[in-house]
């Protein structure tokens, strides 16, 4: 910090002589420095919005400069991505058939009553904009478009594209499940970003005569950055969810041989290496059940019965790789908030919030939809609508064709620079 | 305790002088740090803060201090009235608000002060004007660096 505070101490001295005089003349009643320090300068800019910021970067070095070398903290937001059509839920066929899709944020309107409300703003119109791969982390959204890595920074509005891998693994013969899964990691301790690859392709799952394969890739995000092929000498497993990064280590779950046994795989994104692999319990689908952060470790929730007994468990893993199982029952009086909800096809669980809150969504096709905020600790649950979206957004008058997946930004608002 | 021990007298630059309770100056580090140090009597020399801005700052103590001790007012009451307080200062009265809550080191007024400039700041050029610094880009530079940033100017 030291460092970048000499160079706007550099920039302040080139002063605006004449105006100096002017300001004084106006002030001179109240004799004080003319002048605002520059840590002060710093909470002001830590408070602008960040669009404003990012018209100031143009106009003033200041600006500019404290753009390229902070990322402050700030006020947490939730992302939904809108995406038009059913046939763009899979992003490998967006490549073949690009279709409109939006980004939206979500602004609150707290009204002061229990259910709360939100509105949706929107954001930026992208061409593929997508799907349940998209990970968030610390203001950056990842997102998998024609099996290329995109990172978006909604706060800057600048999006990069990876380049593709070239992987040795060919390509998926029919009945073979193949994936390419993206991971996007920090390492707090250089303050670096990192996009982990998966290339995974698993035989036909009813015959499962033949053993899965894996290739494993790192990209750090700098200039001239390139993927990077990691050795990996465990079994080849088939990522099956989104990853979450905790504390510069990235977990996801994936299955061994034929889907028989599932395996929380765990990625340290300074050394770039992969520590170990834990088998999960029998109990746990990874395929429905969420993995998230809770108290600074992975755990997986357990949200299946959630709507209709009121019961939730939550696996944690334990130091020395052991889980354990704590169960939940909701309020009785809580229920109710699960009453209007025909057209809900099932709760998924997001992520944790800053607070320790788990963020449940739910796969719905329709507006008005909800989100949940579950207080582990308080055994709470509270319940955010989202209100409709303006029909003009797509020029169409019903809702019916829109697939929608609810991001929580809820770290940060990242206003990092992206290399490209 | 006396009557002297519970207030507390505060003197601005142009020596003016504002008798308060001990309870609403110690909102301030600067003067809670003066106070335990014990090498000042009961009355504090403030030598950075006018009169006029230290009245303010006292009002804005005052106002905090009484919802801190027995929790009167909702805390949207008290956001209101932060609103309130803030909405009709001027340029060169908030900017000496800043320098006054960041001397007497009081952070709720350095956040609300800084957050209220942040907010009545529009365009660049009220901000340079604020902070009393001159644009430094060269028409090249600047044309340069708003041609990759042109999404943030369309409203």
């Amino acid at each position: 910090m030291a460092k970048y505070l000499a160079l706007f101490s550099s920039l302040q001295r080139k002063k605006r002589r004449g105006k100096v005089g002017r300001k004084r003349r106006r002030v001179d009643v109240l004799v004080l420095p003319e002048e605002i320090p520059l840590e002060l300068q710093i909470e002001i800019m830590a408070r602008l919005p960040a669009k404003s910021l990012m018209r100031f970067k143009c106009l003033s070095k200041l600006c500019n400069l404290y753009l390229t070398v902070t990322s402050r903290p700030r006020q947490p937001r939730i992302y939904t991505s809108l995406v038009h059509h059913r046939a763009c839920i899979d992003s490998t066929q967006v490549c073949h058939n690009p279709c409109e899709s939006a980004l939206l944020s979500l602004s609150s309107s707290s009204n002061g009553a229990e259910d709360d409300e939100m509105s949706l703003d929107q954001d930026l119109t992208l061409p593929w904009m997508g799907g349940h791969n998209t990970m968030v982390l610390r203001g950056l959204i990842l997102n998998t478009v024609c099996r290329k890595a995109c990172i978006y920074n909604p706060a800057t509005r600048q999006s990069v594209t990876l380049p593709a891998i070239k992987s040795n693994i060919s390509a998926p013969q029919i009945d073979d499940l193949n994936t390419v899964a993206y991971f996007l990691g920090h390492d707090p301790v250089l303050d670096q970003y990192k996009v982990v690859c998966t290339v995974a392709t698993s035989p036909d799952i009813r015959e499962c005569t033949t053993s899965a394969e894996s290739e494993h890739w790192v990209f750090v995000l700098e200039a001239g950055g390139s993927w990077k092929r990691i050795e990996f000498d465990q079994n080849p497993h088939f990522p099956t969810t989104r990853g979450v990064c905790i504390n510069g280590v990235i977990y996801y779950l994936a299955s061994c041989s034929c889907f028989l046994d599932s395996v929380l795989v765990n990625f340290d994104v300074r050394t770039e290496e992969f520590n170990m692999i834990i088998d999960l319990p029998d109990e746990i689908d990874s395929d429905i059940m969420g993995l998230i952060e809770y108290g600074g470790k992975p755990a997986i929730f357990d949200q299946t019965i959630l709507r209709d007994e009121g019961l939730v468990d939550l696996w944690e893993l334990g130091d020395g790789g052991e889980w354990s199982k704590k169960s939940l029952v909701l309020q009785p009086c809580q229920m109710h908030l699960f009453d209007d909800d025909d057209d809900i096809d099932e709760l998924v669980v997001e992520s944790t919030t800053r607070n320790g809150e788990v963020f449940l969504t739910t796969y719905a096709w329709k507006f008005p939809r909800y989100v949940l905020y579950y207080d582990l600790q308080k055994n709470d649950i509270r319940k955010v609508t989202i209100r409709g979206i303006p029909d003009h957004w797509f020029g169409k008058p019903y809702d019916y064709y829109f697939y929608s997946y609810i991001k929580l930004m809820d770290k940060s608002e990242s206003i990092m620079h992206l290399e490209t | 305790m006396s009557k002297s021990e519970k207030k507390i007298v505060l003197k601005s630059l142009d020596n003016e002088a504002f008798e308060v309770e001990k309870a609403v100056a110690l909102q301030s580090q600067t003067i809670w740090v003066m106070c335990e140090d014990k090498c000042v009597g009961n009355e504090i020399p403030l030598e950075n803060v006018t009169g006029q801005i230290l009245a303010k700052v006292i009002d804005y103590c005052k106002k905090h201090a009484v919802v801190d001790g027995d929790g009167d007012e909702s805390s949207e009451e008290l956001k209101n009235w932060d609103t309130e307080f803030t909405k009709n200062m001027d340029q060169s009265t908030l900017f000496n608000m800043i320098l006054a809550a960041n001397y007497l080191n009081i952070k709720s007024l350095l956040n609300l002060t800084c957050q209220a400039v942040a907010d009545k700041t529009k365009t660049i050029d009220e901000f340079h004007t604020f902070l009393n610094i001159e644009n430094n880009f060269t028409p090249e530079e600047e044309a340069q660096i708003c041609q990759e940033n042109l999404w943030a100017f369309d409203d």
